[in-house]
C-alpha cells in the first residue's frame, strides 16, 4: 500500500515537472490533480525557489577580468602564443609541424618496428630450413639406398693374455683381407665403367664379330 | 568581427586560431552559466571563484586540442567544470552540511522587509543544504535545469544520457528535496 502510494507520488512529481516545463501554472496543475494538491504545490515551490536562487547569483565581473588577465599572462611569449593557436603554418617549418611529425613517427614506428622484426625472423627460419646447398654427410645415401657409415678399426684391448693377442692379430688379418677385396671390387667397377664409356657410340663391323 | 561570428562554434574556431576578441566573447558567453553551476556545487563563493578561474584556464590551455565532434562548445565548458568540481571534492575532507550555504544569497532584496529577507535567506540556506544531500547526478540535473535554465534534451546531450534517465533523476531529486524542505516551502 505504502509502496503503491510512493509510486503514485513519483508519478505526480514527474507529471508536475513536465507541466511546469510546458509553461502551466501551479494552479492549473493542481486542478489536474486535485487529490495531490499539496504535492503539486510543494514541487512548484521548490522549482521556483531554485530558479530564484539561481538568479540571485551574479558572477562578479572582476573575476572574469582576472581570468582573462591570467589567461593572457599564462602565455607570455607572443611566439609561443602563435604556435599554441595556429593549426598549420604552411610554407615554413614550425615547432608545431615538428611536433606533429614527431608524434606521427612515434605512432608509426610502433607498427613498423615489430613488423620488421617478424619479417627478419621469418627470413631466418626459411633460410635455415632450405640449408646452404652443400649436402651433409649424414644425409648422403649409398648405392643401395642405405645411409653410409664410417667404421673405424677398434684396437683390441691390451689384456696381456696370449690368446687375446692372437685373436687380435687374426681380426686384423681378416679386416685387411676384407679391405683388399673391397678395393679389388672398386677397381673392377671402375674398369667396367671405363669400358662402357669407351664403347659408347662406337659401331662394330659385323664380319669381325 | 562579423555578426554571424557570435555563434559559439565560430567563436570557438576563431579562438583556436588565436583570435583574442573571439576568445573574450566566448568567455563572456559562458562565464555566468559556469559560475552559477560551480557556485551551487561548492560550499562558498571564494571556492566558486577559484574553481571558475581554474575551469577557464583549463579550457584556454586545451583550446588547440579541442575537437568539434558535433557538440556545442558549452558542452565542452560544462564537461571541464564538472571534472573540476569532482576533483575539488575528491581533494576535500567529508562535507559538513552545517558549513554549506554561507554567503549564499548574494543580492540583498531591497524591496522586501528585513523579516522577509531573513526568511528568504533561511530558505536559500535550507535549499543549499538539501541540494548537498542529493547524489552527484541528481545535483547536476537539478542545477543544469533550474539554475542554468537548460531543458531535458540539452541536459541529456551534455551528460550523455537519455531524456528518460534525466526525467527520472529529476523526479527522485525533487522527491528528496520535498521531504527535506517540507517546512520551508
Amino acid at each position: 500500500m505504502n509502496k503503491e502510494n510512493e509510486q503514485n507520488i513519483e508519478e505526480i512529481i514527474e507529471k508536475t515537472l513536465a507541466y511546469l516545463d510546458g509553461g502551466k501554472s501551479p494552479a492549473e496543475i493542481s486542478r489536474a490533480f486535485p487529490e495531490h494538491q499539496k504535492t503539486v504545490e510543494d514541487i512548484a515551490a521548490i522549482a521556483k525557489l531554485l530558479q530564484k536562487e539561481g538568479e540571485a547569483v551574479i558572477p562578479p565581473r572582476e573575476l572574469l577580468i582576472r581570468i582573462i588577465e591570467h589567461a593572457k599572462s599564462a602565455v607570455t611569449n607572443q611566439a609561443d602564443s602563435r604556435y599554441l593557436f595556429k593549426k598549420e603554418v604552411k610554407g615554413r617549418p614550425s615547432l608545431h609541424n615538428i611536433t606533429k611529425i614527431y608524434e606521427s613517427m612515434a605512432s608509426k614506428w610502433k607498427i613498423i618496428v615489430p613488423a620488421g622484426i617478424v619479417v627478419v625472423v621469418v627470413l631466418l627460419v626459411v633460410f635455415a630450413r632450405s640449408g646452404t646447398g652443400v649436402p651433409r654427410y649424414a644425409d648422403m645415401k649409398d648405392n643401395n639406398g642405405g645411409a653410409m657409415s664410417v667404421t673405424e678399426a677398434v684396437p683390441p684391448v691390451a689384456t696381456g693374455d696370449i690368446d687375446d693377442v692372437i685373436a687380435g692379430l687374426l681380426d686384423d688379418s681378416a679386416n685387411e683381407a676384407l679391405a683388399f677385396n673391397e678395393e679389388r671390387t672398386d677397381i673392377n667397377l671402375i674398369e667396367e665403367s671405363d669400358q662402357v664409356a669407351n664403347d659408347f657410340g662406337q659401331s662394330y663391323d659385323e664380319k669381325d664379330i | 568581427m562579423k555578426e554571424h561570428e557570435n555563434d559559439p562554434k565560430i567563436l570557438m574556431r576563431l579562438s583556436q586560431e588565436g583570435d583574442a576578441e573571439a576568445f573574450g566573447k566566448l568567455y563572456e558567453l559562458y562565464f555566468s552559466p559556469i559560475f552559477r553551476y560551480i557556485r551551487f556545487r561548492v560550499k562558498n563563493k571564494e571556492e566558486a571563484d577559484d574553481l571558475t578561474q581554474t575551469v577557464f584556464l583549463k579550457v584556454f590551455r586545451s583550446l588547440p586540442r579541442f575537437q568539434d565532434q558535433n557538440k556545442p562548445p558549452h558542452a565542452y565548458f560544462f564537461a571541464v567544470a564538472k571534472n573540476t568540481v569532482i576533483d575539488y571534492w575528491r581533494s576535500k575532507k567529508p562535507v559538513h552540511l552545517k558549513d554549506a550555504g554561507d554567503t549564499f544569497l548574494e543580492i540583498p532584496d531591497s524591496g522586501s522587509s528585513p523579516i522577509e529577507q531573513a526568511e528568504k535567506k533561511e530558505a536559500g540556506e535550507a535549499l543549499r543544504r538539501a541540494l548537498m544531500t542529493l547524489t552527484e547526478e541528481q545535483q547536476e540535473v537539478v542545477i543544469l535545469k533550474f539554475i542554468n535554465g537548460m531543458d531535458n534534451k540539452e541536459i541529456a546531450a551534455l551528460l550523455g544520457k537519455k531524456e528518460e534517465a534525466i526525467r527520472q533523476l529529476q523526479c527522485r531529486a525533487f522527491k528528496t528535496l520535498r521531504s527535506i524542505l517540507k517546512n520551508v516551502v
